[in-house]
């Protein structure tokens, strides 16, 4: 179930009403524990299991963390035992579920290469949804309660909601256990819900998604299926418009869930500031997917050493952690090769720093010209379906020279401009500015039009109905 | 409290307003194929004397250019337009029927016969398919008449229940609140500024839907070897299979009009609810309607039972191997379902032949019935 699916609306609808309704905050948490269980069954029931899993080994990992919890360990091999089995079990899980046919299919390749064949079947493995998210969740808090930054959680309610909250569960924000459970300590108060601030939220986030994302969907998959049959400027309008549709896809779907938390009393992080009006390739990284790359930060590349070492020794880590962060995304080598390409960014960008050049005029115009450019450049590989289609497409949105005749519609480029503008325009969120000006009576009236708006231009499918599939 | 709620009640009704004033600008999601033969239909609608409607049966299985040859060489020269879409069944194809019939679009006034596949009871009220919800043509036909029958079918003894009725209200909400529209829009501002390139699909052109008369065989290429179409694949590795069914069909079970043994009760109540309003719709245009059972080795005895009943006013059957064995020839077939270009050819000589044998539908009532 997608949030801008009518059945969420209804489910959230009867979640939303009955949380309020309930005073106690025991049964409230129980309440919305139950309710994300059930939306994650409405995926697919059996990875519950999973979650199951997961929730129950860090919560008693944590417990065994707890100096004054029962059977907790005393000495520090005994807490790094448990910190090494939280790791092992979680990225074990990750490992199976997401990489296993990865790791082989790359394993097999490799053997290919160097005259060995290994006839091994690649396994096909359903990858659990939200999987990369929850588990990135669950090992902060084991982390930082064997840090001794946060004390572990007592109550296993708390703690299992903490991971499967329904509105982050499946695409984030990566929510941090010292941000989160604190809230869930006392009953939220309805008079402190900013209604109208989530409400207006949730419906940027449905346009964002719904609107345009899905809409800009196919055109982007069209020329990526194909590119040696499209023309140069098909290609870059396509990556152009990629774009912005992973762009509004992803900040859309963070927009609604940040929504329905607040909605519900909760307060979640904020994951994207505008990445495509950063000044740089660092920038662009404090505004894109902002809890995975903190997370990455504090949990990776910290712990590597940071920038506390020697020069080479930064860099590397640097590297690292973004290789690892494209392989986070998903399990091929364009992923890694997207990551490379941002560290590579990154690397150049710090030594571009150390320099310390006098800054010349137009520099910042230059700089936002030229992360914007490396950005688009990127998403070629994070979406193409193998590195000869990455290669096609490169070639042809660098030199203007397309490998073939097909043309997309020239409209849309202007569309993608358009859209970027808005982007631009947005920043100082004046959608959310209106919202909060507005007498009641306008703000009601204007929402309920602009929902009629958003679900008109809603993207119906229009492929032949499935039973004619045979 | 009480200012919450008139608050969500003035949103509620400035939310119906305005997808009320969208809906008359854009009335119906972009859909493909379907809108093609609908735009085409728009501007041609006083050319064409007889419509075909129904699934692919129908769309890769009547040759309007034959089927007017035919029914011209036998004394009854007119012209016929082939609707038939992929997929198309029960409750679709009668809000379809509808649409293109409605009053408000002035009836075309040569149009004397309406030819629908008869829709089959199986899956009448039954629950969407998940892979199916929210496709536009999904949404188009869940207009509020059809929208309410498909949820009142789904309530009948041993359908869908409570959960498909409320699927159906769900697409019914999508229809009324003109969910999709807004691409539709996006077409007809494009259209004024020029040609439409790089729109989704393959748009049909209008210049060879007025040559094919919306008639689309099978590629070619799905022809070919066994490795092409997968369902003609499934075919040709199935062929005794297939003469075993045509055998037991011959001259039997089809044309018995034995009562139906898989469908439930209120999905045969549903299947002549249908019915009874397809014929309505049909004679309201003043037009005749010609139910038409295709060359198909899935027997649906309940249709039989219902014209036995007299359920429905006119019945050409095709389904006995017995009557019509080169119908059933495997040289003619693309599957058990569907005809071959040939098979098609043959089949749509076959239909004017029945056609033209029957008496003209009576001027003076279709007049009657257009005042």
């Amino acid at each position: 179930v997608l949030f801008t699916e009518p059945v969420f609306l209804l489910f959230f609808a009867a979640v939303f009403a009955a949380a309020w309704v309930v005073r106690a905050n025991r049964r409230r948490k129980l309440l919305l524990l139950a309710a994300s269980y059930l939306f994650y069954a409405g995926w697919d029931w059996r990875f519950l299991s999973l979650i199951a899993l997961s929730t129950g080994i860090d919560y008693a990992i944590g417990r065994g963390l707890d100096p004054e919890g029962p059977g907790a360990s005393r000495t520090p091999a005994g807490h790094r035992a448990l910190l090494v089995a939280s790791l092992g079990v979680n990225l074990g899980i990750l490992a199976v579920f997401k990489y296993y046919g990865f790791f082989v299919e790359s394993a097999v390749g490799l053997l290919h290469a160097v005259g060995l064949d290994a006839g091994a079947r690649v396994p096909e493995i359903v990858l659990p949804v939200g999987i990369s998210f929850y588990t990135f969740q669950t090992l902060s808090y084991t982390i930082d309660v064997y840090r001794g930054k946060l004390a572990p959680v007592r109550s296993p309610i708390d703690f299992a909601l903490f991971v499967g909250f329904f509105p982050q569960l499946v695409a984030g924000p990566i929510v941090r256990a010292a941000d989160f459970l604190p809230q869930l300590e006392a009953r939220p108060r309805l008079a402190d819900v900013a209604f109208r601030r989530h409400l207006t939220l949730f419906l940027v986030g449905f346009v964002k998604k719904a609107c345009i994302a899905d809409n800009l969907a196919p055109f982007a998959d069209r020329v990526f299926a194909a590119p040696e049959t499209f023309t140069a400027l098909a290609i870059q309008t396509a990556v152009a418009l990629y774009a912005v549709q992973i762009y509004c896809d992803f900040s859309g779907y963070t927009d609604m869930a940040i929504a329905c938390a607040g909605l519900l009393g909760y307060r979640l992080p904020v994951n994207f500031r505008f990445p495509y009006l950063a000044a740089s390739v660092a920038d662009f990284w404090h505004r894109w997917h902002v809890s995975l790359s903190t997370w990455l930060r504090d949990y990776l590349y910290v712990p590597l050493g940071g920038s506390r070492g020697s020069h080479l020794a930064t860099h590397r880590n640097l590297w690292i952690t973004l290789l690892l962060g494209g392989l986070w995304h998903g399990a091929a080598w364009t992923f890694v090769v997207w990551g490379a390409l941002h560290a590579a960014a990154l690397s150049l960008h710090r030594e571009w720093g150390r320099w310390r050049l006098p800054r010349l005029p137009g520099a910042a115009v230059l700089g936002s010209a030229l992360t914007l450019g490396w950005v688009l450049l990127t998403w070629i590989f994070f979406r193409a379906e193998s590195f000869a289609g990455a290669g096609v497409m490169t070639k042809a949105f660098l030199s203007g020279a397309g490998p073939g005749p097909r043309a997309l519609d020239p409209a849309l480029l202007l569309l993608a401009a358009l859209l970027w503008v808005i982007h631009w325009a947005s920043a100082g969120r004046p959608v959310e500015r209106w919202a909060e000006a507005m007498p009641d009576w306008a703000f009601a009236g204007a929402y309920g039009s602009a929902a009629a708006v958003a679900v008109f231009f809603l993207p119906l499918r229009t492929e032949a109905f499935v039973y004619f599939q045979f | 409290m009480r200012r919450s709620v008139t608050l969500a009640a003035l949103a509620c009704a400035a939310f119906a307003v305005t997808a009320f004033g969208l809906g008359r600008i854009a009335p119906h999601p972009e859909m493909g194929d379907l809108d093609d033969k609908l735009r085409f239909f728009e501007t041609h609608r006083e050319a064409y004397d007889t419509l075909f409607f129904g699934s692919s049966r129908v769309l890769r299985g009547v040759v309007p250019e034959v089927f007017d040859a035919e029914m011209a060489r036998r004394g009854r020269p007119g012209r016929s337009f082939n609707f038939g879409i992929d997929g198309m069944e029960g409750h679709e194809t009668v809000a379809l029927v509808r649409r293109v019939l409605a009053k408000g679009r002035g009836r075309p006034s040569l149009l004397r016969r309406v030819v629908v596949e008869l829709p089959t009871a199986g899956g009448l009220g039954a629950e969407i398919q998940p892979e199916n919800r929210f496709k536009a043509r999904m949404v188009f036909w869940h207009d509020p008449e059809e929208a309410r029958a498909a949820a009142r079918g789904a309530l009948g003894k041993g359908v869908g229940g409570w959960g498909a009725a409320a699927d159906h209200a769900l697409h019914g909400l999508a229809h009324a609140t003109a969910a999709g529209g807004g691409r539709t829009l996006l077409r007809q501002v494009r259209e004024r500024f020029g040609t439409v390139p790089g729109s989704l699909g393959r748009p049909l052109d209008p210049a060879e839907l007025a040559r094919s008369g919306g008639f689309e065989p099978f590629s070619q290429a799905s022809y070919g070897t066994p490795s092409t179409h997968p369902v003609r694949r499934r075919f040709l590795r199935r062929i005794p299979e297939y003469r075993r069914a045509v055998a037991a069909l011959a001259g039997t079970g089809a044309a018995a009009g034995r009562p139906a043994a898989n469908e439930s009760q209120g999905e045969i109540a549903a299947l002549e609810h249908l019915v009874s309003r397809l014929t309505a719709a049909v004679r309201r245009a003043g037009a005749e309607p010609v139910f038409l059972v295709t060359p198909t080795v899935r027997p649906a005895p309940e249709l039989r039972a219902l014209v036995a009943a007299g359920g429905t006013p006119t019945l050409v059957a095709f389904d006995d191997p017995a009557s019509y064995p080169e119908l059933f020839a495997v040289q003619n077939r693309f599957d058990a379902d569907h005809l071959t270009t040939d098979g098609a050819r043959r089949f749509s000589r076959l239909l004017a032949e029945r056609l033209a044998g029957s008496p003209e539908p009576d001027e003076d009532h279709l007049l009657a019935e257009r005042r």
